[in-house]
């Protein structure tokens, strides 16, 4: 009974394997850490490029912003509120970026979370 | 006299609300029956259930045991007086061992108090005497079996018997079984057929509204005065048998028949309700086939059938027939062997996703559809669609753009938002290439989602789409695709309430970003006058690439509605992303060349045909397609959204009060299940059918518009949401295809909508992982399967979400399964948080 039932659970194991065969050569292949599938295009667009140093702050609380500190603290100009406690600032300066996001991480615990305003590669299905 | 007063104030204090004595209560019969159910197995001579007399509950009242034939008293006691125990009105019985089992018995209630006499579930008001009757007959062994609530139902049953039964010489159990089947239309225990037990079962405001012939049969007795005459002592059966508005319906007849009793015609078309249910229509509806024109007018004026919305079968509605200056009672009015709503969409021929004729209908592949394999949306326009056909529906398309000028689509101006412009025009603004054939697909794919949700129909033009009449609301957004750009039509800038249902067609493979469902959650909460917008979303194509809709937040999220893909087989199509989050499913065809694909309306005069492609494979249109406006090329969940939006249009046309929950709710009760045999299907605690290729099946908009026609349809309370996190974790993942389990207890009870289960793990390879979701009654899901991501994408937290568990209940352990089905890499699952959306019930 002991030797069926380890037959059996080999069995089950090959069979898995052979299914996500594709998948482990896919593994072996593509070591670099990226969040794409290999078949889309990686070149930014017009709009990423126009939007490239600007920065989307979502709160957890809408009553909990105060862009006005953020834009004194941090060098941001707010561009943009959005939606329920979603606003868009500019940094002065491309190159702090991520740095501001960093400290802003760190320093403001009543941000839900903070990220380049980047562009999706939404893609039509 | 005042130190009882005293007491009762007292008593009255300390019980805030009289529902919690009816749960109380509910759960001492059932309690009862359970103790019962093992005293039965070691004797039957003396019984210790506890029986109820309930109008409010009945307190300190006289309880008569009787043989019903020979009236004989048989034992005699009283109901438990008020008091703090809660189960005030209950009374328990021992009876002779000789009596013989199905002896009929007689249970009169006399004197005593109605503690709740409003029946409202506060003890608010005070206590009544009772001066009449309350009355149950029933067998002894039923006073073994079960706990035996003396009511209303019994009371009313026990009055007509005694009053006409008798008279007649009617045999008792068959006479209260007949009169259980006119009240009950299917059984409170659902095992067994409706009898005079359900009478003696029933249980105030316990008992499901769908499982009377009235839903407002129980609040009717009470509003109309039964109750008052049980309490008071005035004959019962004389008020039943009265008729106080003369329309030749007694008081019984109008309560079970829902119309009311003080009034001859209710719903006020000029037909005495006792007329319209002997022709059929509907006494407490003025249209009654909801075409438009009142039932008298088409009786009277029109010579139409008041209760089929189609007199003429020609799926044109009577009441668009008469608005436009046709004629209803003529199906072909040009003679020319059409049925006058199939005609002028010269290529509806080929739409085999509306109506499949089992033909070959793509220029390139010999395959032919197969017959009833459609979204059988013809039935929706012969027989239920309203008068409106759409006309005053907005689907918004958020998409490439929608071309302005087709001639097949009608745009509508206000709604729509170019995001690249600015102006309203919402044309795509990227021109088709001339030497790139795929040009015109890609730029046109909006049009053609556009088109499937609504191209004009009887225009003589193209295609026409799931609703005959719609306009769209265009956007190119996704020539931007900015945040701030998505909040504008979304929400801020494009809120116009005609906007019923927002169309999606597009997605990302991995998403990871919660602010678009922030624009989600407001745009559900406030848009279409707080009933909130529809959201459809394309689940993917992903599936040969292991793609999961669970990867994507657009996708898998509580507030859209994820489609999946069908081929003409009714088999999922083979690139059709799955998903738990995945709610239904529609007809997206297969790989173009394999299989039939979609017609709808493309860009104008941008289509070819193979001729012009020195005869390569490659044609977008069909070779009658002259003008080259329309594709047959389109295909993907792309196209499976749109049928869906067009259908949840054509159902909140028919039901506009409808919210975005209650829509959802409606497709997960009613969607049509395929590929019966495929295993990916479960059924949930509920009773409903789920599956990660499928949703809940094949999206039926004729069964969801019966639905919420249905008299017994309600809409969802309001949402609940309920959550419990696991942090530090720090569990192994181990490298073995080695199954690790963590159990998470909800303590909160509601009925589940959605599920999320975030997941916080450094494992390098996410996607060599499989997560397995069992809910506490033992459902299973699979939240997500090995898959490419070859990074750590759950790291800091990542969110896979299920619509499987609809209906169930969230209270109680959950159970986490991971297992690392790819060999090199482990990690190690640091926490874990479930959220849940529902709705107490």
């Amino acid at each position: 009974m002991k030797t069926i039932l380890i037959a059996f659970v080999f069995i089950a194991t090959l069979s898995l394997s052979e299914e996500y065969k594709t998948l482990k050569e896919y593994k072996q292949n593509f070591h670099n850490v990226s969040n794409k599938s290999p078949n889309r295009d990686t070149a930014p667009t017009e709009i990423e490029k126009k939007y490239k140093n600007f920065i989307e702050i979502s709160y957890y609380d809408i009553n909990e912003m105060d862009t006005d500190l953020l834009e004194k603290k941090y060098g941001l100009d707010l561009w943009l509120c959005i939606g329920d406690g979603i606003c868009i600032f500019k940094a002065k300066k491309e190159k702090n970026c991520e740095i501001i996001i960093e400290r802003i991480k760190k320093e403001e615990p009543a941000i839900n979370s903070v990220k380049k305003y980047f562009r999706y590669e939404f893609k039509p299905f | 006299m005042t130190q009882i007063i005293f007491l009762l104030n007292k008593f009255r204090e300390g019980l805030q609300t009289f529902s919690t004595l009816f749960l109380a209560l509910y759960t001492m019969i059932i309690l009862a029956s359970c103790e019962d159910s093992h005293s039965l197995s070691l004797a039957t001579k003396f019984i210790s259930k506890k029986h109820f007399a309930i109008l409010g509950p009945i307190s300190d009242a006289n309880v008569s045991i009787k043989d019903a034939d020979s009236g004989k008293l048989l034992f005699l006691t009283k109901t438990k007086a008020y008091a703090n125990t809660l189960d005030t009105g209950s009374f328990e019985v021992d009876f002779a061992e000789s009596l013989e089992l199905g002896m009929w018995i007689s249970t009169e209630i006399t004197s005593g108090e109605d503690i709740d006499p409003d029946d409202d579930g506060n003890i608010t008001s005070s206590f009544l005497p009772l001066r009449g009757v309350m009355r149950a007959y029933c067998k002894r062994s039923d006073f073994n079996d079960s706990s035996v609530i003396i009511n209303i139902f019994t009371t009313v049953g026990a009055e007509f018997y005694l009053k006409e039964g008798i008279e007649q010489g009617l045999d008792k159990e068959e006479y209260l079984n007949t009169f259980a089947k006119t009240i009950f239309i299917k059984s409170i225990d659902a095992k067994e057929g409706i009898d005079y037990r359900d009478l003696i079962a029933y249980v105030p405001n316990k008992t499901p509204n769908d499982s009377f012939v009235s839903p407002t049969l129980y609040q009717n007795l009470l509003l109309y005065g039964v109750m008052d005459a049980v309490r008071s002592g005035t004959n019962v059966t004389a008020l039943l048998y009265s008729d106080e508005d003369g329309d030749i319906l007694t008081l019984w007849e109008e309560l079970l028949h829902d119309t009311s009793p003080i009034l001859a015609d209710t719903d006020g078309d000029a037909i005495d309700d006792k007329q319209e249910i002997l022709q059929g229509t509907n006494p407490i509806l003025k249209d009654s086939d909801y075409d438009g024109i009142e039932d008298n007018d088409e009786i009277v004026l029109y010579h139409t059938s008041p209760i089929k919305s189609d007199s003429d079968d020609d799926f044109i509605p009577d009441g668009v027939e008469i608005a436009s200056a046709t004629s209803p009672l003529d199906g072909d009015e040009n003679k020319n062997n059409i049925a006058d709503g199939l005609d002028g969409d010269p290529f509806f021929k080929y739409q085999w996703h509306i109506k499949s004729l089992g033909t070959v209908i793509d220029n390139t592949v010999d395959i032919a559809t197969i017959i009833g394999n459609d979204l059988n949306i013809m039935d929706v326009y012969h027989y239920v669609l309203g008068n409106a056909s759409g006309i005053n529906t907005v689907i918004q398309v958020i998409d490439t753009g929608v071309e302005l000028l087709h001639e097949d689509i009608d745009v509508d101006l206000a709604t729509s938002y170019n995001a690249v412009t600015g102006s309203n025009d919402p044309t795509s603004t990227i021109r088709v290439s001339n030497s790139d054939p795929v040009s015109p697909v890609e730029i046109g794919h909006g049009s053609a989602v556009a088109g499937i949700a609504a191209a004009r129909t009887n225009n003589e033009f193209g295609v026409r789409g799931i609703v005959p009449r719609a306009s769209i609301a265009g956007s190119n957004w996704l020539e931007d695709q900015t945040l701030g750009e998505l909040e504008r039509v979304w929400y801020s800038q494009i809120n116009d309430a005609r906007i019923v249902v927002s169309n999606n067609s597009w997605g990302a493979y991995y998403l990871k970003d919660t602010s678009y469902e922030r624009l989600l959650a407001i745009a559900t909460k406030e848009l279409r006058n707080g009933k909130g917008r529809i959201f459809t979303f394309a689940a993917g194509n992903s599936r040969e690439e292991y793609g999961n809709a669970n990867l994507s937040y657009v996708t898998s999220n509580p507030y859209v509605i994820s489609v999946a893909s069908l081929n003409h087989k009714d088999i999922f199509a083979t690139y059709s992303t799955p998903g738990s989050c995945i709610l239904v499913s529609a007809y997206g065809g297969e790989h173009y060349y394999t299989a039939p694909t979609i017609m709808s309306t493309l860009l104008m005069g941008k289509s070819y045909f193979e001729s012009e492609l020195n005869d390569q494979k490659g044609a977008i249109t069909v070779d009658d397609d002259l003008q080259k406006n329309y594709t047959y090329a389109m295909n993907g969940t792309s196209a499976a959204t749109p049928m869906v939006s067009g259908a949840i249009a054509l159902v909140v046309d028919a039901c506009p009060n409808l919210s975005w929950r209650d829509v959802k709710w409606l497709i997960a009760n009613t969607s049509t299940k395929i590929d019966q045999e495929n295993p990916s299907w479960i059924k949930n605690s509920a009773g409903l059918t789920h599956s990660i290729d499928y949703g809940y099946g094949k999206i039926n908009p004729l069964q969801m518009i019966e639905k919420c026609r249905s008299k017994y349809y309600q809409s969802l309370p309001e949402m609940q949401y309920a959550q419990k996190s696991h942090l530090d974790l720090n569990t192994l993942i181990p490298d073995t295809n080695t199954t690790v389990s963590e159990k998470i207890e909800l303590s909160e009870n509601l009925k589940i909508e959605w599920v999320g289960l975030s997941i916080d793990t450094n494992h390098p390879f996410a996607g060599d992982l499989e997560i397995s979701l069992i809910s506490p009654s033992g459902t299973r899901t699979s939240l997500i399967k090995p898959n490419e991501m070859n990074f750590a994408g759950y790291q800091d937290g990542f969110r896979l979400s299920s619509v499987a568990f609809v209906d169930e209940n969230s209270l109680g352990m959950w159970n986490v399964e991971i297992t690392d089905r790819l060999e090199d890499d482990a990690g190690t699952l640091k926490s874990l948080k479930l959220e849940v959306y529902g709705y107490k019930k």
